[in-house]
């Protein structure tokens, strides 16, 4: 492929965060199977890491490892110090390569960024570099609640959550409270100083996000899927211009926010390792994508939660921010390419490479990415009529 | 004789439901679900019968077939048509992975200078390609369970008849 557009655009404007990332990863690929952390080596290595950075005394203790974290090893433990209570602390370390790589600077950036505006569990420590880990790894307060409500089943992936009519009245009135307060987050804070801002011309929001996953899917797809092709000319060719910036979670959804069964209350909105700057249309389509959206009476609710139209709404009821039908079916399509690139690219990639301590779980999810390109295909067919 | 593959899959998932899984730490949740995850992949395993070489050589017959389309219909600059004559001079027994990299490399290049005309028939020929090589993955990784409507998908037998 050639390295411009037909607008001589350049194929490489990327944020330069997330070049970085991209590249380490591109350098990491001929390293062999990834072995995942030990329980007794993470606590010999975590007591020290704890004590240079100001913690008096530590020891860890019920150091457990957690199931889920589709792309990082996550584990629990209780931290006792000297003068301070005993802390329960959940740590995400991040192996070679998963579903997706991302930085967990940003990631404890983006927590701390909005931590006085929505819940979020406290972000403590980060070895962004993994020297004193061994591998990249953050640290953050745990707290309790539920993904889904207990008495339902779904996928391991979250796909398929049904929540009954009175708790989702509950939770959605949480839900959007906290999406304004994060897009109202401000995206000058000296906090994020890992993100920088799309703001060399209306469209490189959009294109950073383009460069982003169809660069991932270049180096990561083992096999070329003709329709992706088509989804990237499509979005190359209608690229949306940005009137306002505003920070983005990047994966906001039903089954990344946990919430108290009694209450309705969200206690902590979690993931943050997509966060960045960009268009607040982004948010919004990720937030409504069928695949984990429920359908009950023929209609579609985002997010299990409310019907798309009522979505946006409110939305704009809460913000002031009108909803632009094209601009949202851009985002539909590059969300949509986004998922079956993490499904059917990065996915396969790792397990391809035993790059992760799930590689079972990574070829299980890799079909998930057909689910996505079904929809992709109605979607951008769409685009293609217009 | 031989034990099928079919008999020695599901003595797996009997070892693995009835001994294995009960004998995991509770307190190891993710080796609870790794184990789940296998007694998963097993039965999709056995669904799918040792039919994955049929299934790939289907794959590949509907990319040929993608591929030859495109080729006769290309049209546009140079960088359209760098990208055809080397979609074209792929050998007959290039590997599928090669095959569809190239075409998908076309597709994308048409962007940069393909004729409007190519554009167009080259939409349409990747869209009909995409609506039936994914149906029939879908069909085939029906089992795990992702689909939003799996009981309208046909079973794995429709895919070879």
């Amino acid at each position: 492929m050639s390295e411009t557009n037909q607008q001589g655009m350049n194929l490489h404007d990327l944020e330069p965060e997330i070049a970085q990332t991209l590249e380490r990863i591109h350098d990491a690929r001929a390293s062999g199977p990834y072995e995942m952390c030990q329980e007794d080596v993470l606590r010999a290595r975590l007591e020290p890491y704890l004590s240079r950075e100001g913690v008096r005394n530590p020891r860890i203790e019920d150091l457990r490892r957690l199931a889920g974290g589709a792309s990082k090893e996550q584990f629990v433990f209780t931290l006792t110090q000297d003068g301070s209570a005993p802390r329960r602390c959940v740590l995400r370390l991040e192996p070679v390569e998963g579903v997706a790589i991302t930085s967990r600077q940003r990631e404890f950036e983006a927590m701390g960024a909005v931590r006085d505006v929505v819940p979020v569990p406290e972000v403590l420590w980060v070895d962004a570099d993994g020297a004193a880990l061994g591998r990249p790894a953050l640290i953050a307060a745990f707290v309790e609640g539920v993904t889904k409500p207990t008495a339902t089943s779904s996928n391991i992936t979250g796909f398929g959550t049904v929540i009954g009519e009175t708790l989702r009245e509950k939770l959605v009135v949480w839900f959007i409270e906290h999406l304004k307060a994060i897009h109202g987050t401000d995206i000058e804070s000296p906090t994020l100083k890992s993100f920088q801002l799309p703001n060399a011309d209306p469209k490189q929001a959009a294109r950073w996000q383009v460069n982003w996953w169809t660069t991932v899917w270049h180096n990561d797809a083992l096999r070329g899927i003709p329709v992706l092709g088509l989804a990237e000319r499509w979005m190359r060719e209608n690229l949306p211009e940005t009137a306002e910036l505003v920070l983005l979670h990047g994966d906001y959804r039903t089954g990344n926010y946990l919430f108290d069964e009694h209450s309705a209350e969200i206690t902590a909105i979690l993931d943050w390792e997509f966060t960045h700057i960009g268009d607040y249309h982004e948010d919004l389509a990720w937030t409504s994508l069928r695949p984990w959206s429920h359908i009950e009476n023929g209609t579609l609710l985002a997010s299990s939660l409310l019907p798309c139209d009522e979505l946006f709404e409110r939305y704009t009821s809460a913000t002031g921010r009108t909803i632009d039908p094209k601009t949202l079916h851009f985002y539909q399509v590059f969300c949509l390419y986004k998922c079956s690139v993490i499904c059917l690219g990065s996915g396969l990639r790792s397990a391809h490479e035993a790059h992760n301590h799930q590689d079972a779980l990574m070829s299980w999810l890799t079909p998930a990415g057909y689910v996505f390109v079904n929809e992709l295909i109605d979607v951008l067919d769409q685009g293609l009529q217009r | 004789m031989n034990p099928t593959i079919e008999l020695r899959i599901k003595t797996m998932i009997r070892a693995l439901t009835e001994i294995i899984v009960p004998a995991v730490d509770p307190r190891n949740a993710l080796a609870q679900e790794q184990a789940g995850l296998l007694v998963g992949h097993l039965h999709a395993l056995l669904l799918h019968g040792g039919r994955e070489k049929a299934m790939c050589d289907g794959e590949r017959a509907a990319l040929k077939d993608l591929s030859n389309a495109l080729v006769e219909v290309s049209d546009g600059g140079a960088i359209t048509t760098a990208a055809t004559s080397h979609l074209k001079a792929l050998p007959n027994d290039v590997d599928t992975d090669t095959l569809s990299h190239a075409i998908e490399a076309l597709v994308i290049d048409a962007g940069i200078d393909g004729s409007e005309t190519f554009k167009r028939a080259c939409d349409s020929l990747v869209i009909q390609h995409a609506r039936e090589e994914n149906l029939r993955s879908r069909v085939w990784f029906n089992a795990m369970g992702f689909d939003h409507d799996p009981d309208s998908l046909p079973d794995i037998e429709s895919l070879f008849k």
